[in-house]
């Protein structure tokens, strides 16, 4: 810590003080009761006293009510400047600020805050505010009592013991600048190669140092870590696309199970519906069988009747033909009664015309029965006749049914190629759907597949561009490594920002001192002979010249340097003795300080010096703008491969493989492209269901088209069947007409019926003529013939009763005949027919029908309904099957993209070096936290055995003691907490006895100011001594001033005293300003009395 | 038999030319991927000492599809040197350098034009050429990195009266576990059920038969020929094809790996001194585990030892390539007192304090051992 400047205000017996301190020998000099010790008082109310506390109460100004005020502003040992305000009784404030150059200050905190930031700053092992320890007045530590204390308590200087501090900080400090200084040689090995070890691998923070090998193991790890994140995830897509497919493939196993189920289903329907087809078809034919049958029952049962009916027509016949003989036998009577009469009246009349009538009447009578005969012929003949035309019409039916039959074959026939060409016409739309439905899977995926090649190529342009990005900004690094390197290498070599301000600061005091010397210097040279004489003007600065000619005036404001020949140097310079004192002190510290670094730095003047130092900064924070230039190449990097994984991602969701595509466009088929890519157009977005509908609709009319194909066949069986039954039934008929033909001989029947209806018609006639003429020859008998003619007469009436009865009879007979012979002709006809057909055949088809129906299962049968649910369940497991496969395919697409099992051996092998690296690392940290623990051992032990601490201190100070006192006493011991143990007086016999109680009260006094004095020297920090020496002689003053001296070259040394003149020559005492720097600067001289105003 | 052997081939496979050995230093893996190309030379003399007919090298050959120059060129390069005119060399994509737009293996790739004209690649699923001693080779290449399609089904089987020596050349996996579904799954039957006489696979990096009982025909993976992991069982061969008049082909192993890959343990210092004179570790790669507890002047041994067989910076280590693992080497601090008596008090105090750390904190047992030794160890080298 170093003093920079005071300002105190209502203070005691001050109203108001400001200075500034110098960085080495500060003496404040002044009467007494001015306010010295005051100003001692205030820097310690500013550094340790809390505004609140009792101790404040001291600080009350004496003259009027005002607040008590102090500022001080110092610097620490990192050079960071601080200014700490502290307002006491009144107010109770304080405030502490920071500043980097001492120029523009930042609050740090306030109030309570302040003294605790302040002793951890100082850390001279006073406690923080508040805490266990602390003290509430004025807080005591060891090291406070050395640095700031009065010197009127000796005793107490050099009784105070480390080991009484309620915090350990200043232990530590103390330890750690003592440290070097007694410390067994092994044991400093040991701690050396610790901290080396430390300090290679290990920051002050205990982080791996940049570079060391646990530091790259560290950047090893994360960049590994990085890629790992980074496969895992691409693994965690891929074994997701791996257990999708895998979900797919068992998905389509199962569909395929199902469609093999639904077609098993459906075959046993088809199975079951065959068989009820079969079973319908042989029942139908069995049922024919049966009708057949029956039909041909129904024709014998109506011979069988016919049969009976003919019996009693018969029997009529048989009583009619008896009828008849009857009549005729009484027309045989009546005709003998007539021809009696007869005779009786030819008798009566003439015996020949008599004759000749009856030989007329019996030819008569003979053509009558003739006529008659011939006309029975004919009849018979009529029948026949009307028979056969009968079986001709029965013939033509047959032939009528027959072409009926034939054309309901053809019919069906038509039906049936109609129907086949429906049904072909179906199977081509089922193909034209299933071409644009294959056609539209191909475009999908050639449309995926060209999009997924589009996003391919822009995944490889962003990796390329990101690459390129990354490139970018590892040549930027590599650059700003060098950079960095470069810079690194120059700071080290030039000072810090605030160091150079104050080089700067110093240069410009030399300056101004070496200015102020300028009193001007006319130097005339006149050389003998060969001489050689050089000059220089005025130092450094200023014209020089080489070799002056024989006669020569120089002209200088400062300084003449001659160097005459080879052994003469002559330097004549201008000024008092005091200034040039004052400039030779800051040349000296221009040497020690401002002239190693410009030589570091390579530079010859201080202001390249402030540029390169203004430069460096400026390159520093130009380095700085480039790493940000390359955070935002990274960054933009990323944020390309991120857009490359979007784009992966729709290459994994769009792909498909070539062979794909090519199978897929296989499955297409033969459909003209052109019909397939308009059809396909046409369907627009919703291109796959209404593909699926086209199928289903076009695969249902083909469905129903096979069923129709399949109804118009057994049509055609059915006509087919009908026709051959026609057929052979006309047959059958057709012969039976020709054998009924042949039976009439040649010639049409119906042409035959007229003929014959027409000979009837004339027998009839004919037969009538000759009845007539019978009769006429009947009405030409007479006379006696009268009787015998009533005879006649009665005769011929009783004739012609009997002929009426006979007649009667022969119609009744006729009537009963007809219906016997119609009744007869149409049980021939039946028997015919009946003949003609094959009840015996019947039967046998109709139980091989029966048979063949009882081979056909009649359980298990299915129904047209149960075929069509069948086919809808199939329909559907084939859409199931389709979509699955499709899904699939996209899945299998999708893993052709993936990184399959390379990426799980990459992950393996990634993490397998991972872990080595964890390994590698775990051992390195191991090792390091090894070294650090021995270290942290070596320390701890060696801080609460302390023994080094007395040892290390009592050196320089034994030293130093041994010289002031002139070597009077020796083996100065100090204990752990340095506390003074004793000393030895040197050549006497007193062993290890104390005698510090026996020193006189000067030595004593001296013998604390230099522990006091050592102990600043050994921290390098600012010490305030007040009313110290009081009762040295001069000799050993001056000796203390010069040790003062010497300290102030490493610390700072605020010198209180009212005897200015043991301090300072005589010259430095006279006029100036209350605040100047003598001794070249070593030394800053303060006039209290001008500088601290008092009150009244 | 030997006089009636009509068709020699060597089949080679799963060479993963600019695989990353990141488990190992820098040098160390330089080391390994270097002999993942030179192992090539090897191979190609022992075709040439065997006088076979044909070179069939089966996938995963480069272990990315699109490699640098520095894997493919001197691929290249060396099969131009042999300038062979009768023995053709087939190359086939496998699932590691699968065939794609941007592959090593596209035919716009230079790789192709830099190859000689008795190289094939395999670039197509109806590939078929006819090889001598009337016989004919299929080849199927992968054209993505997984896939689920036996690529042996590509194949197309005997014909009745096909009386050839069929060959098949595929990549693939012929694991029947779930999670090699993926990685082109080949039926173990395959050879049997497309009539190939021999079918010559990659994918696995050891030499083994599929399946195990060596039913006729063969289907051979021959391995890696460097290995490429601790783990793997039987790399760094090829296999040699001898097939007679009779179509019976018999395989034989041929060594061409130049690295033996050795996972060890040492328990004792015995053991690890053992190790440490073994005169055939240069060319071994070692996976070296240190299990022991040992006295400070033991573990100062072990620590030379060890030092001998890694190396340093000045010095070669013995051990070809080394992976070690010392974390079982572990300090007996029992009797550390007495290699430290006549240490100043204060590093005694300290080697007390280390000692009680080691004994009542698990967590700092390690570091507080290993301080220990440290300590010794700068102790007695200024004793020395």
């Amino acid at each position: 810590m170093r003093l920079v400047s005071l300002a105190v205000e209502s203070f005691r017996a001050i109203k108001r003080a400001q200075l500034a301190f110098g960085p080495g020998l500060n003496v404040l000099y002044g009467p007494n009761d001015l306010g010295k010790s005051t100003l001692a008082t205030a820097i310690q109310a500013a550094l340790l006293v809390m505004p609140g506390s009792a101790e404040a109460d001291s600080y009350t100004p004496w003259y009027a009510d005002a607040t008590p005020r102090v500022s001080l502003t110092f610097v620490d040992d990192k050079g960071l400047h601080w200014r700490v305000k502290k307002a006491f009784r009144g107010e109770e404030t304080a405030e502490l600020s920071v500043s980097k150059d001492g120029l523009d200050y930042k609050p740090d905190c306030k109030g309570r805050e302040v003294d605790g930031k302040l002793r951890e700053l100082l850390a001279w092992g006073i406690p923080a505010p508040g805490g266990k320890g602390a003290p509430r007045g004025l807080p005591v530590s060891f090291l406070s009592q050395a640095l700031l204390a009065p010197q009127t308590d000796v005793d107490g200087i050099l009784g105070q013991t480390l080991a009484d501090d309620t915090a350990v900080n200043g232990k530590l400090r103390l330890n750690a600048a003592l440290a070097t200084l007694a410390q067994d040689p092994l044991f400093k090995k040991v701690l050396d190669t610790a901290q080396a070890e430390l300090s290679a691998n290990l920051t002050a923070t205990g982080k791996p140092k940049k570079g060391s090998p646990l530091w790259l193991l560290g950047e090893l790890i994360k960049k590994l870590q990085g890629e790992l994140a980074v496969v895992r995830q691409q693994l965690e897509s891929s074994q997701a696309v791996e257990q999708e497919v895998n979900a797919k493939r068992e998905q389509h196993t199962r569909a395929l199970a199902q469609l093999a189920e639904a077609k098993a289903a459906l075959a046993e329907v088809e199975r079951r519906l065959e068989v009820a087809r079969a079973r319908a078809a042989a029942q139908e034919k069995v049922e024919a069988a049966q009708a057949e049958v029956a039909k041909l029952d129904s024709l014998a049962a109506r011979v069988a009747a016919l049969e009976a009916d003919q019996r009693p027509l018969e029997v009529s016949v048989s009583k009619a033909t008896k009828g008849l003989e009857a009549a005729q036998e009484q027309r045989a009577a009546s005709e003998a009664a007539l021809r009696k009469a007869e005779e009786a009246h030819r008798a009566a009349t003439s015996e020949d015309g008599a004759r000749q009538r009856a030989l007329q009447q019996a030819q008569l009578e003979a053509r009558q029965s003739q006529l008659k005969a011939a006309l029975q012929a004919a009849e018979a003949r009529k029948e026949k006749v009307s028979a056969a035309i009968a079986a001709a019409e029965l013939a033509e039916k047959a032939q009528a049914t027959a072409r009926a039959a034939a054309a309901e074959a053809s019919k069906s026939q038509k039906a049936l190629a109609a129907a086949q060409q429906k049904l072909e016409g179906a199977a081509a739309e089922v193909e034209l759907a299933r071409a644009i439905h294959a056609h539209g899977r191909w475009r999908v995926a050639s449309t995926q597949a060209a999009e997924a090649g589009k996003a391919g190529a822009l995944a490889a342009a962003k990796r390329t561009e990101a690459a390129a990005k990354e490139a970018q900004a590892a040549a930027l690094e590599a650059t700003q490594r060098e950079e960095q390197e470069r810079l690194e290498r120059r700071q080290a070599l030039l000072p810090p920002a605030v160091e150079a301000r104050a080089l700067a600061e110093l240069d410009q005091a030399l300056a101004v001192a070496e200015a102020a010397l300028g009193g001007g210097l006319s130097v005339s040279v006149r050389t003998r002979g060969q001489m050689v004489v050089r000059a220089e003007i005025d130092g450094k600065s200023e014209g020089s010249r080489d070799e002056l000619p024989p006669q020569a005036s120089l002209e200088a404001q400062r300084t003449v340097k001659l160097s005459v020949g080879k052994n003469v140097d002559l330097e004549i310079a201008a000024g008092s003795p005091e200034k040039r004192r004052a400039v030779e002190a800051l040349r000296e510290r221009w040497s020690v300080q401002g002239a190693p670094a410009l030589e570091r730095a390579g530079v010859a003047t201080m202001a390249a010096l402030t540029k390169a130092v203004a430069a460096q900064a400026a390159e520093q924070q130009a380095l700085a703008t480039q790493a940000q230039a390359v955070d935002k190449l990274h960054a933009e990097a990323g944020s390309l491969r991120e857009q490359a994984l979007r784009f992966d991602d729709q290459v994994s969701h769009a792909g498909a493989d070539p062979a794909e595509l090519l199978r897929m466009k296989a499955l297409i088929g033969d459909t003209q492209e052109a019909l397939l890519a308009a059809s396909f157009d046409k369907l627009g977005k919703s291109w796959e269901a209404q593909a699926e509908a086209l199928r289903a609709s076009t695969a249902k009319k083909h469905e129903a088209g096979k069923a129709e194909t399949s109804a118009a066949e057994q049509a055609v069986k059915l006509a087919d069947y009908k026709k051959g039954e026609a057929d052979k039934d006309h047959k059958a008929k057709t012969e039976q007409t020709k054998a009924l033909a042949t039976a009439l001989g040649e010639g049409e029947p119906r042409s035959l019926l007229q003929a014959v209806q027409a000979e009837c018609a004339q027998l009839f006639a004919q037969e009538e003529e000759t009845q007539e003429a019978l009769q006429g020859q009947a009405q030409g008998a007479s006379g006696e013939v009268a009787r015998s003619l009533k005879g006649v007469e009665a005769a011929h009436a009783s004739l012609a009763a009997a002929d009426a009865a006979v007649a009667a009879a022969s119609k009744a007979l006729e009537a009963a005949r007809a219906l016997f012979h119609g009744r007869a002709g149409e049980v021939v006809q039946a028997k015919e027919h009946l003949a003609g057909l094959d009840r015996a055949g019947a039967g046998q088809a109709l139980q091989q029908r029966k048979a063949e129906l009882a081979a056909v299962p009649a359980a298990g049968t299915a129904s047209e309904a149960d075929h069509a649910a069948a086919g809808q369940v199939v329909a559907e497991a084939e859409r199931a099957l389709e979509r699955v496969k499709q899904e699939l395919h996209t899945s299998e697409g999708a893993l052709s993209t993936v990184g399959g099992a390379a990426l799980a051996d990459e992950a393996a092998r990634m993490e397998e070096a991972l872990k080595v690296a964890r390994q590698r690392e775990a051992e390195l940290s191991t090792d390091a936290a090894a070294w650090r623990l021995l270290q942290e051992t070596l320390r701890a032990v060696e801080n609460e055995e302390g023994a080094h601490l007395g040892r290390a201190l009592a050196q320089p100070l034994e030293r130093r003691f041994r010289e002031l006192t002139g070597g009077r006493y020796e083996g100065l011991r100090m204990g752990p907490g340095l506390e003074t143990e004793g000393v030895a007086v040197a050549g006497a016999n007193t062993g290890e006895e104390d005698v510090v109680g026996a020193l006189s009260v000067g030595t004593r006094d001296q013998l604390a100011t230099l522990v006091r004095l050592t102990i600043a020297q050994q921290l390098k920090t600012a010490i305030v001594l007040d009313d110290h020496l009081v009762h040295t002689d001069a000799v050993r003053l001056k000796w203390f001033v010069e040790a003062f001296l010497k300290t102030a070259l490493e610390s700072q040394v605020v010198v209180l005293t009212c005897k200015a003149g043991d301090y300072l020559e005589a010259g430095d005492l006279e006029g100036g300003e209350a605040v100047r720097d003598v001794a070249g600067g070593r030394v800053r001289v303060v006039d209290v009395g001008r500088v601290v105003e008092r009150w009244g | 038999m030997e006089d009636d052997i009509v068709l020699r081939l060597l089949h080679t496979a799963d060479w993963h030319l600019g695989r990353r050995f990141r488990s190992f230093g820098e040098e160390q893996e330089k080391k390994l991927t270097r002999a993942r190309l030179e192992v090539l030379d090897r191979i190609l003399l022992a075709a040439e000492r065997f006088s076979v007919h044909a070179v069939l090298c089966a996938g995963d050959l480069f272990d990315e599809p699109n490699p640098s120059r520095d894997w493919w060129e001197p691929v290249a390069e060396k099969l131009r040197k042999r300038a062979w005119r009768d023995r053709p060399v087939f190359l086939l994509p496998g699932n590691h350098d699968p065939l794609t737009i941007d592959s090593v293996w596209a035919p716009s790739h230079p790789f192709r034009a830099e190859l000689p004209g008795f190289v094939h690649v395999v670039d197509k699923v109806d590939f078929e050429y006819q090889l001598p001693g009337n016989a004919v080779l299929y080849g199927v290449p992968c054209f993505s990195k997984a896939g689920q399609r036996d690529p042996t089904q590509q194949i197309p089987q005997r014909a009745p009266g096909d009386e050839r020596i069929r060959v098949g050349l595929v990549h693939g996996s012929t694991f029947d576990l779930k999670d090699c579904q993926t990685n082109f799954p080949i039926a173990q039957d395959a050879a049997v059920e497309r009539g190939l006489d021999y079918l010559a696979i990659g994918d696995t990096h050891g030499f083994r038969y599929v399946p195990p009982d060596r039913l006729i025909p063969p289907t051979i993976y021959p391995g890696a020929p460097e290995p490429t992991a601790f783990d793997e069982k039987g790399p760094g061969s090829v296999a040699l094809v001898f097939v007679n008049r009779q179509r019976r082909a018999r395989v034989q192993a041929e060594r061409v790996a130049h690295w033996t890959w050795e996972d060890r343990a040492v328990g004792s210092l015995g053991e690890l001194r053992q190790l440490a004179r073994r005169g055939d570790l240069a060319d071994r790669v070692v996976r070296l585990r240190v299990e022991m507890r040992v006295s400070a002047p033991e573990y100062e041994e072990a620590e030379k030892l060890l030092e001998e067989l890694v190396g340093t910076a000045a010095r070669q280590g013995r051990v070809g390539v080394l992976e070690l693992d010392r974390q079982g080497l572990e300090l007996e601090t029992g009797n550390i007192e007495e290699y430290c008596a006549g240490l100043p008090a204060v590093l005694q105090s300290t080697v007390q304090r280390l000692k009680a750390v080691a004994s009542a904190d698990p967590a700092q047992k390690g570091p507080a051992e290993r301080a220990l030794f440290h300590l010794y160890k700068t102790t007695r080298k200024k004793a020395s």
